[in-house]
């Protein structure tokens, strides 16, 4: 009978044994440690803050959504304001909330973008999310200006591109990615020409834009959570930096709108059995948070989305979002596929007709060119002020070739289906 | 090789992760846990002293291990799918019970003709 | 390979018992030097004498179980029954001579179904003649009738301690066929020992006979000769009708010393002699199957003698026509002996083997038989071949019937020998020695021979012989052997006196 008491340790460590075997080490992910939020108070900015702007009632509703949230990182927002220099505000979010609305801040003199992103890049740290609110006119300062009435106008598409591009370029190689929102308010105040000369605006619609810099991961994190605040619908989105590299990876469901016989096999398929009377059908999740928002809506995939094949035929069956799917029908370890992943595609293979097959979805890159229609290089006149900013196309052009890469595909995605 | 065995006998599931990870894992480790018994029956014990050598004895071991074998099987099917219950767990659990059965009677074959005191138990 | 054998000469009852005594130590394995053979040959004429027909049924059970028990290859020096013991008809003669030769230890003489008179007169010639008269008066016949007279004795019932007698059949042997073998087998280097009583009848005619017959071949004169004289050690009760009388004996010790130093001296190089004082009265029988004396611890000191003479080195004789003379003490006389009485001599070369044989006999009658489970009985098929293989019935025979009643006998004997305790445990076994059981809070951390040691010991030295010995009936023989040495272990050693 001692025999027994030598048996016991063997069953404990064998039943109490909840440890799942090996898996990949995953790296943890980043944390938002703290969101800094910069105001811009050069003088051009004025016209927003003053009477009953949409800015005012945005900008406050948001900084109050952010903050205390988590994507507003783990303590209060750092606000600052900044024109020529930086100037960290003291005082609570509900202090500065109060002041933008009572108080003139934007009075101060007018900076080079370039410059201002330089600053606020050099206070973002790698877990640091930074929102910038500025009306982003590309402008030489005003000494310049003087020299030379039609600076603005000549070099916008050349230096003034160029420092932009050069700024982004440094921010690239510190793995900061951007993001842009655009936004429009009545604006009541003086506008700045190109040529500094004053034009005064009594409410037009005027466009004003919140940068979003940070940490590639962390400003995916910073953007989902962002679409899900109240009222944030800005009327352009864009991206910058956040894809890189074509989308190629994916997991293929087990359970999850399974359809006749095949079985999952590293990554592919195999033992797929299909024909016209009785096809096959298999779901596979992919993460196109890298996609530029417009891009990787449900409609635009299902039109732009290219498929070819070899030795099978086959049809995209649907294109969902993660958020959408029934969680019901999932295996608890399918359920973690939703959440590093942003999309569900379903596959139906109607026949296939040799041994090793494959299937291909392809995603071409285009560059979404909808911001050109925000530019002007022209606003002298009052009628090409509103809804327009000057030199915008320039300064985004700058921006993307910044962050240019060399791919020609979005997604591709190539499936290997044995028979 | 472990696949081979619990697919013929319980049939393919779905989910790849049991022809991957759960089949190859615990396939070894009861062939593992067979061996240790049955090791341990014949040669540690039964060639140091005549207490735990007869055929009672060797069922009994049997018995331990069989349900070792059950309940590590269901753990690890429940523990790596991150499903709680799952009447295909009970089917791969039995299968797997079977087999611990077949390799401790194969290595009780084995490792008799080393034994001392257990040389001739079972039979 | 030693080349030298032994003739063993047991004249009689005594000489008869003795022989049996030296089978048991033999079969104990108390160890032989430099010798091939011992080959014991018992005289009597009294062919049915019970003694007599105990030694030769336990002497054919030893040399069956020796030829089985070990294989014929294998040089056998030690262990239990190492010694060759055997018959004459295993002798190779130059000649041919063995054809026809009983494979017997006895040697059997011709013509005794008749009463003195008519051996000696078949025909009935002498009637009437001269010669007649001077048997007359040589040999009594008072009553013409009485079967027991001297002249009427039926001679195949032995010479009724009648040596008058004894020397005139006994002078009759050498014409045997096999007395003749005999003198043919003995080689230039054998030696020779004769066992007898001095105050029997058989055996107190029958030695100075057969040395005579001996020395008269010329061959033979330069042998070794041992002999051994034992002298009263028990009475026997009155009784009328009987030949018998203990009375008589000591008359005839005292004669038969006499014509032995005057007709011996000089022609036996070692002369052994025993006695010890009679305080036991055995049943007056004369002979036949009911002449059973129970086995005495001289007869087993009588075997000691012949173990001796046959270990002498060469070289430690006296010079030719020398006699060495030799007795035997104890360290202390008591009405129960047992092995602390012995020195150390024989305490080692006698007493231990006999421990070893008795934890055999132990094991194989009581303690095997109940580990029928164990892997080790299955392993040796003990339980087929205790009921029906030839040499475990014979090993029965001889653990159960030989030598437990020979051990027996001497302890209900007076002066008794009683060196174990054989109606207790393994433990108790010998006697002054128990083996303690030693614990430790209640729990036993070393219980002797206990019968988990027996379990776990049998199981290791099958195992460990298994590769070595393939026959099972010799591995199992030599199992019995190792374990008795296990059992010697926990003993640490023999008791002993200061």
């Amino acid at each position: 009978m001692k025999k027994f008491v030598f048996i016991l340790p063997f069953l404990f460590s064998v039943f109490g044994c909840k440890t799942k075997p090996p898996k990949e080490v995953t790296v943890p992910e980043k944390q938002i440690d703290k969101v800094n939020f910069f105001m811009e108070t050069s003088a051009s900015m004025a016209g927003y803050f003053n009477g009953p702007t949409e800015f005012v009632k945005d900008i406050p509703n948001l900084l109050v959504d952010i903050e205390g949230k988590e994507l507003g990182g783990k303590g209060p927002l750092r606000i600052y304001y900044v024109a020529d220099s930086l100037t960290l505000y003291t005082k609570t979010t509900k202090d500065f909330i109060r002041d933008i609305s009572t108080t003139r801040v934007a009075n101060e003199k007018s900076s080079e973008m370039h410059k201002i992103l330089e600053m606020i890049a050099s206070k973002t740290d790698s877990t640091d999310i930074s929102i910038f609110v500025s009306d982003c006119i590309l402008s030489y300062p005003d000494d310049v200006i003087k020299t030379n009435s039609e600076i603005n106008k000549q070099k916008a598409p050349g230096e003034l591109k160029a420092l932009v591009k050069a700024t982004f370029l440094k921010l690239k190689r510190n793995n900061i990615s951007a993001s842009l929102y655009g936004f429009n308010s009545a604006f009541f105040g003086n506008y700045y020409t190109y040529q500094n000369a004053k034009i005064k605006l009594s409410g037009e619609q005027r466009p004003y834009y919140l940068w979003v810099i940070g940490n590639k991961e962390l400003i995916t994190k910073f953007n989902k959570q962002l679409t899900n605040v109240n009222n944030f619908k800005p009327v352009i989105d864009l991206n910058f930096g956040l894809f890189d590299k074509t989308i190629e990876d994916y997991q293929t469901f087990f359970t999850y709108e399974r359809e006749g016989e095949w079985e999952p096999k590293d990554k592919g398929i195999s033992n797929l059995k299909a024909s016209k009377k009785k096809s096959s059908s298999f779901a596979i999740a992919v993460d196109l948070s890298a996609l530029p928002n417009s891009i990787s809506t449900p409609d635009y995939l299902n039109k732009h989305l290219k498929t070819s094949s070899e030795n099978l035929d086959f049809k995209v069956k649907n294109i969902l979002l993660t958020k959408d799917v029934d969680k019901s029908k999932l295996k608890p370890r399918e359920k973690e596929y939703l959440e590093n992943n942003t999309h569900v595609i379903v596959i139906e293979v109607t026949d296939i007709y040799k041994d090793n097959a494959k299937i291909e979805l392809n995603l071409p890159l285009v560059y979404d060119n909808t911001y050109k229609d925000l530019s002007t290089m022209d606003d002298r006149s009052l009628d090409s002020i509103p809804g327009k900013t000057f030199a915008f196309e320039h300064l985004i052009d700058g921006v993307r070739e910044a962050y240019e890469n060399s791919n020609e595909n979005f997604i591709h995605i190539s499936i290997p289906v044995k028979k | 090789m472990f696949e081979f065995l619990y697919e013929l006998l319980c049939g393919q599931n779905p989910d790849p992760i049991f022809a991957t990870d759960i089949y190859p894992f615990v396939g070894l480790f009861t062939l593992i846990f067979a061996l240790a018994f049955a090791f341990i029956f014949y040669i540690v014990l039964g060639r140091s002293r005549p207490i735990w050598d007869k055929t009672v004895h060797w069922v009994i071991t049997m018995v331990i291990l069989l349900i070792i074998a059950f309940g590590f099987a269901y753990n690890n099917a429940q523990t790596v799918t991150e499903e709680s219950e799952n009447s295909f767990f009970y089917k791969f659990a039995m299968v797997n019970t079977l087999y611990a059965f077949i390799y401790y009677v194969i290595f009780s074959l084995i490792f008799k003709r080393f034994s001392i005191f257990a040389k001739r138990t079972p039979f | 390979m030693p080349t030298r054998n032994t003739f063993v000469f047991g004249i009689g009852g005594t000489g008869a018992r003795i022989v049996r005594s030296l089978t048991m130590l033999l079969a104990a394995g108390a160890k032989l030097n430099d010798t091939n053979k011992i080959i014991p040959i018992i005289i009597d004429v009294d062919a049915d004498n019970a003694d007599t027909s105990r030694a030769l049924a336990a002497l054919k059970t030893y040399k069956y179980i020796r030829e089985h028990g070990y294989s014929h290859t294998e040089e056998i020096r030690e262990g239990f029954f190492n010694t060759n013991l055997n018959t004459l008809s295993s002798i190779t003669p130059d000649n041919n001579f063995a054809e026809g030769l009983d494979d017997s230890f006895q040697l059997q003489f011709e013509n005794l179904e008749k009463s003195f008179l008519e051996y000696l007169d078949p025909k009935g010639e002498l009637v009437g003649d001269i010669n007649m008269d001077l048997l007359e008066a040589l040999y009594d016949n008072s009553n013409f009738d009485d079967p027991n007279t001297e002249l009427n004795l039926k001679l195949n019932q032995g010479f009724k301690g009648n040596p008058n007698i004894g020397s005139v059949v006994f002078n009759n042997l050498s014409n045997t066929r096999e007395f003749k073998f005999v003198l043919k087998s003995i080689g230039e280097n054998d030696r020779i020992f004769i066992v007898s009583s001095i105050f029997g009848g058989t055996g107190s005619s029958g030695f100075p006979q057969l040395v005579k017959l001996l020395q008269q071949e010329e061959k033979l004169r330069g042998n070794k000769y041992g002999a051994l004289t034992v002298m009263p050690y028990f009475n026997v009760t009155d009784d009328n009708k009987s030949a018998i009388n203990s009375d008589l004996f000591n008359s005839k010790t005292e004669a038969a010393l006499t014509y032995y130093l005057k007709y011996l001296s000089g022609k036996i190089n070692c002369f052994y002699q025993l006695w010890d004082r009679p305080l036991k009265q055995y049943e007056n029988k004369q002979g036949g199957i009911e002449q059973k004396n129970n086995a005495h611890l001289i007869e087993l000191i009588g075997a000691t003698a012949i173990i001796d003479f046959v270990n002498k080195p060469d070289g430690s004789f006296a010079p030719k026509g020398q006699t060495q003379y030799f007795d035997f003490g104890i360290k202390k006389e008591d009405q129960v002996i047992d092995i602390r009485h012995f020195f150390p001599t024989t305490a080692k070369t006698i007493m231990e083997p006999l421990t070893l044989l008795t934890y055999a006999m132990k094991i194989y009658l009581e303690t095997i038989p109940e580990l029928r489970n164990e892997a080790f009985y299955k392993e040796l098929n003990l339980g087929d071949k205790y009921s029906n293989s030839a040499f475990y019935q014979n090993l029965t025979a001889f653990f159960s019937v030989h030598y437990k009643n020979w051990l027996t006998e001497m302890s209900g004997n007076e002066r008794t020998f009683q060196p174990f305790n054989l109606n207790q445990d393994l433990n108790a076994m010998v006697r002054e020695k128990p083996i303690e059981v030693k614990k430790i809070l209640g729990m036993v951390t070393n219980g002797g021979i206990s019968e988990s040691f027996l379990k776990a010991e049998l199981g290791k030295l099958e195992d460990e012989l298994k590769k070595s010995i393939p026959d099972q009936d010799k591995r199992f023989f030599k199992l019995l052997n190792r374990i008795s040495l296990e059992c010697y272990k926990k003993l640490e050693a023999l008791p002993s006196m200061i």
